[in-house]
């Protein structure tokens, strides 16, 4: 009889247990994974998912309370009967009513006015400070580059960050951390069932049963990848070979999730960030994005749609964890470069702003409103002004969930934010 | 073997797209400074017969973006112009525009057309002509930019990414020009000047007052010293590193300045510089996807349906058309990923595996070793690596291609071993030159 993996996880048996039938690599990995469920210090795991494109952060989390709001936006101002509400004249966008629901369980942090003095309204510079936050000298890394390269915390497996989708976010970049940037888990191995290593499949192509000369060959061909004049493609080539023998330890069988993902790039993404976390590759820093934010024209079915993507994908993310026991070991955060202008323009849409709004939703989280809601009133060159600056809050992040000094990733940011 | 100069070869892989090695030989015998007129020269005359029949295929493509791609692609593998398809790609890039919003076939392919025939010229003619192009008045909303209300996004990017660079404008001349702009739309698919949508107040940009349109704004920028500078660098992170310093860009902000802002005259210095040549340059780019697809596309001689290339470009993270955003493709070492790196030896694989008996894809393999007297492993492996790296592959390449050659050879020179086991050794070398870190590089 094959049990539930949740009951194996609470009961911490021993594998011979489980019956005949089961093969030797499915009695190993359970056993790892029993061992470390049961540790008392679990590996938290930070997702961070970005929004690209500036987004409009006054119509996520609405002012409803301010006069300003609907004066400013004649098109675009969203009804107090359809907006939901978190507090008293401060509600969420009628499409989020999956992180609706987290604020209401307590799971929802919603930190207003965040942003960073002399706000950059260039989207690549802007996603450059977001991503970077204050390098210093150490001009192309990212702060969770940093986080692994200045700390204590060396990453302790070769899929330690994860990224889906093509191209290495900036804030993953430094010297010796290791990243994947995968599509899906069939990327590093053959979808055909066998746990193979996806990087030997490429390098040799399999004809059968293999001699001691053929397992020379697959050397010899993995060499040819990394024998390179170029340190980042030898050192991506190597990542692949680590990564994929990493994750060809995962049984062949793909994993179905008891909750139902979005059928979108936003629902794939997180739910083999959800594999990948149950499994247990060790993995620690995800990353996402989804784009089309800059919206400067005719914003609102958009942006409607934006954050229906967002909502439901995080809330079946959430639910999946919280059926797999893990909600309490992982915190997605949610940002965008910048927010939008206060008035709407003439095309039904908004141009590019300051400050806006973030997100912290996990199982750990103490939900509710944090800042203040900036007022609609009070503006500098047309824009919200911040009173949270957004390092503060990676900072609490490295300190109260990553556990580790943050100045020495993000040097002299000593507020916090009290979410954690 | 093969007998070229290494600095044709590399102007060739550089301004053009995956050169053969029988093409840098003949190329070679005329000699640089020839081979750099001609170059150059070539887009000032009508198109020849192949080109134009390059040029109605492409057109048939117009069904969907992935065929559009696919269209685009066979003109660079078909085309006997690839200076010119290389350097539309720059300005595709330059001036980043994507189908994915634009949503229509015919307004990109048209665009990309207008690089074909401007791209050389003047740069203030293209970029009149770019603020009046279909697809970039959608792209990036200007069709929507009214008076009483400017929509920002036009005339931000335009100063930020296509002609000045960030921190050489204001937040006040966003918005300024922006009402530069304003009232310039579209009419069933064409531009159209909608006055009485346009704003004919002061703008103050750029210090200066007056009641500036778009015409002017743009004016005002191509003649200032900014524009060369930052065209200057965006030319040279393209074709020749990643890190230009003001003295690799001198020469073209001259040449900008002396000759009515010539793409063309620009181009010419670039090529013709000391710096092109230099350590820092040769060898040390990135290829992109789209270089290295037609790059291993024609090196292998594969005559295959082009939407495998284009589609594989698109995996490796550069979709033809489909820019990510109006940033274009940064290139560098952002081409590189797991996920890219993977997906260039997917299509390495793919092509390596085709080809009938003698063969490899659909260079002839058998041939390529009876006509140069191909009989020892080291000659094998030159011969290829001259091929496809156009020089000696290093030690460690050089040692792992030895070994693998030898694992099951029971010490005999691959060329001599039995048909099958021999294919499939050479199958295997050009598999393993093409997804070396080696190849990546140009």
């Amino acid at each position: 009889m094959r049990i539930t993996r949740r009951e194996f996880m609470k009961s911490g048996a021993s594998v011979v247990a489980i019956g005949a039938g089961v093969p030797t690599m499915l009695s190993q990995v359970a056993q790892a994974r029993a061992e470390e469920n049961n540790s008392s210090t679990r590996e938290r795991i930070l997702v961070v998912f970005e929004l690209n494109g500036g987004n409009d952060g006054i119509n996520t989390v609405i002012p409803l309370a301010d006069k300003n709001y609907t004066i400013a936006r004649p098109t675009l101002a969203i009804p107090p009967t359809s907006a939901l509400e978190l507090e008293k004249g401060v509600a969420l966008h009628p499409s989020m009513t999956g992180m609706h629901e987290l604020y209401k369980a307590g799971n929802l942090a919603v930190i207003q006015g965040a942003g960073y003095p002399n706000a950059n309204r260039s989207h690549f510079r802007s996603m450059d400070i977001w991503h970077r936050a204050d390098p210093g000298a150490d001009v192309n890394t990212g702060w969770i580059g940093r986080y692994y390269d200045k700390t204590e915390h060396p990453p302790t497996s070769p899929v330690a960050m994860v990224h889906y989708g093509q191209r290495r976010p900036e804030m993953f970049k430094a010297g010796k951390a290791p990243s994947i940037s995968i599509n899906a888990i069939d990327d590093f191995y053959p979808s055909d069932g066998k746990p193979e290593s996806l990087a030997t499949s490429l390098l040799y192509q399999d004809k059968g049963k293999m001699g001691a000369g053929d397992a020379m060959m697959m050397e010899d061909e993995m060499h040819a990848m990394l024998a390179a004049p170029d340190e980042l493609i030898q050192n991506t080539g190597m990542d692949i070979v680590r990564g994929s023998e990493i994750i060809k330890k995962v049984i062949a069988n793909p994993r179905t999730p008891k909750v139902a993902y979005p059928q979108n790039g936003i629902g794939n993404g997180l739910s083999v960030f959800s594999q990948m976390i149950v499994e247990n590759l060790g993995s620690k820093i995800f990353y996402i994005s989804l784009g089309g934010f800059d919206t400067h024209a005719r914003q609102a079915m958009g942006h409607a749609n934006l954050m229906s993507t967002l909502s439901t994908g995080i809330a079946s993310f959430m639910a999946d964890l919280k059926e797999e026991d893990r909600d309490k070991d992982v915190m997605v955060m949610v940002f965008s470069e910048f927010g939008r202008r206060v008035y709407e323009n003439g095309s039904q849409g908004t141009d590019h702003g300051a400050a806006s709004v973030m997100f912290f939703a996990g199982g750990s989280v103490k939900g509710g409103l944090y800042g203040g809601y900036p007022d609609l009133g009070d503006l500098d060159q047309g824009d919200l002004k911040y009173n949270v600056d957004f390092r503060d809050c990676y900072s609490t992040v490295l300190a109260d969930w990553l556990g580790t000094d943050p100045d020495r990733v993000i040097p002299g940011h000593k507020g916090r934010t009290a979410f954690l | 073997m093969f007998d070229f100069d290494p600095k044709v070869a590399h102007l060739l892989r550089r301004a053009t797209l995956g050169p053969t090695i029988e093409e840098i030989q003949d190329a070679s015998q005329a000699g640089f400074q020839v081979t750099l007129d001609r170059m150059l020269a070539q887009l000032d005359r009508p198109p020849t017969r192949e080109e134009a029949a390059a040029q109605a295929i492409g057109d048939v493509f117009l069904n969907d973006a992935e065929s559009l791609r696919a269209g685009w692609m066979l003109r660079m593998l078909q085309s006997p112009n690839l200076f010119r398809e290389k350097l539309t790609l720059f300005w595709h890039d330059h001036f980043a525009t994507a189908i994915s919003k634009v949503d229509s076939t015919r307004m990109m392919a048209d665009q990309i057309e207008t690089f074909r025939q401007l791209g050389l010229g003047d740069f203030r003619t293209l970029t009149l002509a770019m603020a009046r192009d279909p697809a970039m008045l959608i792209w990036l909303d200007n069709a929507l930019n009214v008076k009483g209300h400017a929509n920002e996004n036009f005339g931000r990017e335009l100063m930020e990414l296509f002609t000045l660079g960030i921190g050489n404008y204001t937040e006040q001349d966003v918005m300024e020009v922006a009402r530069a702009f304003t009232g310039w739309g579209l009419d069933r698919g064409r531009f159209k000047f909608n006055a009485d949508q346009h704003d004919t107040d002061e703008k103050t940009i750029f210090g200066k007052t007056a009641n500036f349109n778009g015409d002017e704004v743009i004016d005002m920028i191509t003649a200032g010293d900014r524009s060369p500078q930052f065209l200057s660098w965006k030319m040279w992170k393209f074709f020749a590193s990643q890190d230009p310093t003001d003295d690799d860009l001198k020469p073209m902000v001259e040449a900008y300045k002396q000759n009515n802002r010539s793409a063309s005259a620009m181009l010419k210095a670039m090529f013709g510089s000391e710096a092109f040549f230099s350590d820092r340059v040769m060898g040390r780019q990135i290829k992109s996807p789209v270089e290295f697809a037609v790059g291993v596309a024609r090196g292998l001689k594969a005559d295959l349906d082009p939407k495998l290339f284009a589609n594989a470009a698109a995996a490796m993270g550069q979709s033809l058309y489909n820019p990510p955003d109006v940033n274009g493709w940064p290139g560098g070492a952002e081409w590189i990923s797991t996920y890219t790196l993977l997906e260039r030896v997917r299509l390495v694989r793919n092509l390596v595996a085709r080809g009938g008996k003698g063969k490899v894809c659909g260079l002839d393999t058998d041939a390529i070793v009876s006509e140069n007297f191909i009989s020892t492993n080291d000659e094998l492996l030159q011969h290829f690596c001259l091929r496809f790296l156009h020089r000696q592959p290093s030690a460690k390449l050089k040692r792992t291609l030895l070994a693998y050659m030898a694992v099951g050879s029971r010490r005999r020179d691959v060329v001599k071993l039995p048909s099958n086991e021999r294919e499939d050794k050479i199958r295997g070398l050009c598999r393993l030159i093409l997804i070396s870190p080696e190849y990546q590089l140009f």
